[in-house]
């Protein structure tokens, strides 16, 4: 039998705020342990929750571009569970009354163009961090928290079962985070877990439209992981299925070194998290106004420029694509095609040389001035450089920032050219290689090329090779 | 006459005037404290050095000219479930016995601020959950007028401190009655303001959608003056109202002609001791005689009042004490592994009532139950306020019993949730509706003080306070203090 | 009306995270059984579907501006903490737990 793999996505976003969700303690990654910390988001008793704005906005803006129903009002809830990263016993979230409803995010599948629709967008605040003292939580005999991280803002992003691959998943979650990433809402640092992911996994025989029996995928941190790991936990439902056998509701978590997903616990009895509206937050109410306010400010989102780049720049879909992936890239592109109006030129050189030297030289593109680029361009379009000599200078330029005019003049870039002037370099070469010449006029074509090449040598590079070549062929006739 | 025998009002006069210093003032409190509380344990906490800093402060501060509050250098005893910075604050568990707050309560930061001295922490019953104060991990608290009786509670540390003169003013946590019922059984006046009209920020919940901090004092000129000092709207509580604080003390004497009263059919009568109907019933006279308009009312949701209550205060107390585990803060029992270690310092944190609270509201809340026990509750307590917002259409108060008997003999209903909660009758149904409500000492039953209850709309403290400035003016017997002939006869602990 | 036997309140303990010992477990179903037959008329008076009253605020969440204040010392963070190891809490082992 043929099964259809069906797949919904849970993912967990830490929101761009200064200061947590009911606190006001930083939200600084990296600082010194528990020092992020205040009696309300360390759960001392008799403290209290108050809302932060700001996370509020960053959340609805996040609904309001994935299309989502933003609610008018919506609730908190207390999620109640112990463990020693929640220093409440509850976490803050919302359950029956989340902040958006529904929406979606249309994404470019192999197969084409599709809506992942989405249940829903609510907010809740971040646990603590364990570190374990051993190889695994399990292992280890003690743990040690830190509550830096406790009470940051998160949303969560909840999916309808609307993917069928772990690389329709991966794509999604691509898509996703460069949304986020436009609008601002979270820095999307999967290393840094700003940015989680869980996933709902059941396999149907192909064209049923019955779902079968799911598992939840866990411990997945990379993209990358998320692919292998449904795509392997799949192949393993798969098995059972095949085999006759059936599949047991379980939470699996991915082994990436064993490439293989493990079951870790029955999800049988299923938890009670005994929710309910949590009374230290009357519930949250966002008038049409301001949604509306906030709408306002959404910027440009990555499905509209990649139609604007190819509208106002002629580029192809796959390189409207490309270059809009990185944002900070396709802010160049456009702000150097202001002035310089040969798009398809500017963007090969940015997304192909540009990007190249930035990642050899180690440089960030944000110490790169557009005009600097365009300048190069101009004096390679004008002949005045040739493209050997403009690679070399884009080099000089990332590592020095200089001007790529001055660079020319001072170090004496400027192209050779004329008959005049290369005349006694191609004499010169001739007159010390006849064998090369006995060669060519045999048709060994490659000594032409080493007699260019001597030629180049001379010029350090700053002659034009097609010149010199037709130069070479004129003398030996 | 010393000073712990004045009002707060009386002594701020005196104050004002600088006849006595702020110290002197302070040091009479203590004095007495140390006299007193052996016999009756109201204090957990006695913060002298603190308070004595604070009164010479106020003392400085007058002398070099400054503008001070009227209540400056006039002390406090606080119920000890509120956050004092730097001060143990136990909640009467053993959970809390050695917890010293790195914070400080909105009403303690106001307190400070305003320079009142805190004098030390009272009694209540463990976590507030309970009516008598006999829950205390601790101690049990007794009443002045009767040592055999309980002082009422969850505030009744607070209420005897007052009554006994160790402290002229309190600072309790109302949530189904824990200020008025005390109040009533100690002969005080004690308010129940609107919800959100008091910062709850630093107050250990009982309940958070139900709980308010309130002043406890001798009467009603010096319960304006701490609900004055204490109301206003904070930032750190999100249920906090922002609507101006009127100045209570200016209101009292204004008439209670005109004013219309509602009798609540359910809060008084069959079932109710019989002096204290007659205080119900001629303190409604007096006011009548005076012009007001009297009428009866039904509040019809009143039945489900008491189950309402207790599930959402059960839910909401099974939910807020599960960060007692041992890992920040609190008792913390070392184990093997962290489940040992969660389970076995929450089971040596709280004694048998909280525990079976945290087990009736884990039930109550756990998906099964939810629907059967937690949302009626829910929707009871819409159909209660409706009650009272449709009697508040014809009625400026309403009157009824604060409790059906007077103080009761210690371990009369210790355990026996049926016996305590029928005390709760006339306490909860306002409390859900979240409105204020006074307790005005009125009368006498078998030699014990008795109270009458007055429930206003949303942030009108200021008619309760004048009718219970009122009632003053027309009660019956001279002193509402307790004869402490305990004290000539020894025995103190 | 169902009484809660010895099972579900021992169930509810754990849920709880609340060790109790067998006397007390004995005591507790007790007390509890008083309890719910009290909470009894929530569940047989037919009460209409009128909104739940869970908050006792009836206005708005407030929203504060996303302002960073300073946070606790640690000394004060441990100040009550048996628990410290160097700058962390300090926890035994988390065995599969119970969610």
């Amino acid at each position: 039998m043929v099964y259809e793999a069906v797949i919904g996505l849970e993912i967990h976003v830490e929101l761009l705020t200064r200061s947590k969700m009911f606190c006001g303690c930083s939200t600084a990654f990296g600082d010194k342990p528990n020092t992020n910390t205040c009696p309300v988001c360390l759960g001392f008793p008799g403290t209290l929750p108050v809302l932060n704005r700001q996370a509020v906005a960053l959340a609805v803006k996040a609904a309001l571009a994935l299309q989502g129903k933003v609610q008018e009002k919506s609730i908190f809830a207390r999620k109640n569970y112990f463990y020693p990263d929640l220093p409440k016993a509850y976490q803050i979230s919302q359950h029956d009354r989340p902040l958006s409803r529904g929406g979606f995010l249309e994404i470019n599948f192999p197969e084409g163009r599709r809506r992942v629709h989405l249940e829903r967008i609510h907010l809740e605040e971040e646990a603590g961090k364990l570190i374990h003292a051993g190889d695994s939580i399990l292992e280890a005999d003690y743990s040690f928290v830190d509550y830096n991280r406790a009470g940051i803002p998160l949303m969560e992003i909840v999916t309808l079962p609307d993917l069928h691959s772990g690389e329709e998943a991966r794509l999604f979650l691509e898509e996703l985070r460069l949304l986020l990433l436009y609008v601002g809402v979270s820095d999307c640092k999967m290393e840094e877990g700003s940015l989680r992911c869980d996933a709902n996994i059941s396999l149907r025989p192909a064209g049923s439209s019955e779902l079968g029996v799911k598992t939840e995928v866990k411990n997945m941190n990379s993209f990358r992981a998320v692919e292998q790991a449904l795509e392997s936990e799949a192949r393993r439902q798969e098995e059972i299925l095949s085999a006759g056998g059936r599949v047991i509701p379980a939470t699996c978590h991915w082994e990436g070194e064993e490439r293989r997903t493990v079951p870790v616990r029955e999800k049988g009895a299923s938890a009670d998290y005994r929710y309910f509206t949590e009374p230290d937050l009357p519930p949250l109410m966002l008038e049409a106004s301001l949604v509306e306010q906030l709408r306002a400010t959404l910027p440009e989102l990555p499905a509209q420029r990649r139609e604007r780049l190819q509208e106002e720049y002629g580029l192809e879909a796959s390189e409207a694509l490309m270059i809009s992936s990185t944002p900070p890239l396709a802010n160049f592109f456009e702000e150097a095609a202001k002035h310089y109006r040969d798009y398809r030129h500017l963007f090969h050189w940015i997304q192909g040389d540009l990007v190249y030297q930035l990642r050899e030289t180690g440089t960030s593109l944000e110490t790169v001035s557009p005009e600097l680029l365009i300048e190069l361009l101009e004096l390679l379009d004008k002949g005045e450089i040739n493209r050997p000599v403009a690679k070399e200078l884009l080099t000089a330029v990332l590592k020095k920032g200089a001007s790529p005019k001055k660079l020319v003049a001072s170090k004496n870039l400027g192209r050779i050219s004329g008959r005049e002037t290369l005349e006694p370099l191609v004499a010169q070469v001739l007159d010390e290689n006849p064998e090369a010449i006995e060669s060519f006029l045999q048709g060994r074509k490659k000594a032409l090329a080493f007699l260019v090449g001597k030629v180049m040598a001379l010029t350090r590079g700053r002659a034009d090779p097609q010149e010199v070549s037709q130069l070479l062929r004129d003398k030996i006739k | 006459m010393e000073l712990f025998e004045m009002t707060a009002a009386g002594l701020s006069r005196l104050l004002q005037t600088e006849e006595i210093s702020a110290v002197e003032v302070v040091e009479s409190f203590l004095g007495r404290i140390e006299k007193v509380d052996p016999y009756v344990k109201a204090f957990i906490t006695v913060s002298a050095e603190q308070a004595l800093q604070t009164a010479a402060a106020v003392d400085r501060q007058r002398a070099g000219g400054e503008k001070l509050h009227p209540l400056a250098g006039v002390p406090v005893a606080v119920k000890d479930n509120i956050c004092t910075k730097g001060v143990r604050t136990t909640c009467a568990s053993r959970a809390l016995e050695n917890f010293i707050p790195p914070y400080e309560a909105t009403v303690i930061a106001a307190l400070h601020r305003l320079g009142l001295p805190v004098l030390g922490k009272t009694n209540l019953d463990e976590f507030a959950a309970g009516a008598s104060t006999e829950t205390s991990a601790f101690f049990i608290t007794r009443n002045p007028w009767d040592r055999e009786r309980v002082p009422g509670g969850s505030s009744g540390g607070s209420a005897v401190a007052v009554s006994t003169g160790m402290a002229p003013l309190a600072l309790g946590s109302d949530t189904g009655g824990s200020i008025r019922q005390p109040a009533a059984f100690c002969g005080l006046t004690g308010l129940r303001p609107t919800y959100g009209r008091v910062s709850r920020y630093g107050m250990v919940p009982l309940a958070s959608s139900l709980d308010q901090v309130g002043p406890l004092a001798m009467d009603a000129t010096d319960c304006a003056l701490l609900q004055g000092a204490i109301a206003g709207y904070d930032l750190l509580d999100s249920t906090s109202l922002p609507d101006e604080v009127p100045d209570y003390g200016a209101q009292l004497e204004k008439p209670v002609s005109g004013l219309r009263l509602g009798i609540i059919a359910e809060q008084q009568g069959e079932g109710f001791d019989p002096e204290i109907n007659s205080a119900v019933t001629r303190a409604v006279r007096v006011l009548k005689e005076n012009g007001v308009i009297v009428d009866e009312i039904s509040l019809p949701h009143q039945r489900y009042a008491l189950s309402a209550y207790r599930s959402l205060v059960s839910a909401e107390f099974s939910s807020s004490l599960g960060r007692f585990d041992g890992v920040r803060y609190g008792l913390s029992q070392p184990g093997e592994n962290i489940n040992r270690m969660f389970s076995q310092s929450r089971g040596l944190s709280f004694g048998p009532a909280v525990k079976g609270r945290i087990l009736l509201g884990t039930y109550i809340l756990s998906a099964a139950q939810y629907e059967k026990y937690y949302l009626p509750a829910g929707r009871a307590r819409t159909l209660i306020a409706r009650d009272y917002s449709e009697a508040f259409q014809r009625f400026d108060l309403l009157v009824g019993a604060v409790t059906a008997t007077p103080a009761f003999k210690i371990g009369a209903k210790r355990g026996d949730p049926h016996q305590m909660a029928l005390a709760d009758l006339c306490l909860v149904g306002n409390a859900l509706a979240g409105v204020p409500s006074i307790s005005v000492p009125f009368g006498a039953a078998g030699g014990l003080p008795v109270g009458v209850q007055f429930t206003a709309p949303p942030l009108r403290e200021d008619i309760l306070l004048r009718v219970a400035y009122f009632l003053e003016q027309h009660r019956e017997s001279g002193t509402i203090r307790p004869r402490l002939s305990f004290l000539e006869e020894g025995g103190g602990e | 009306m169902n009484k809660l036997t010895d099972d579900q309140v021992g169930q509810l303990a754990r849920q709880a995270s609340l060790e109790v010992d067998a006397e007390e477990c004995r005591q507790l179903v007790e007390r509890l059984n008083r309890e719910l037959e009290m909470l009894q008329p929530l569940t047989e008076l037919d009460l209409p579907a009128v909104e739940p009253t869970f908050c006792g605020a009836a206005h708005p969440a407030p929203r504060r501006e996303d302002e960073v204040v300073p946070s606790l010392s640690l000394e004060q963070v441990f100040q009550n903490a048996s628990t410290r190891d160097r700058d962390y809490f300090k926890v035994p082992q988390i065995t599969s737990w119970e969610e």
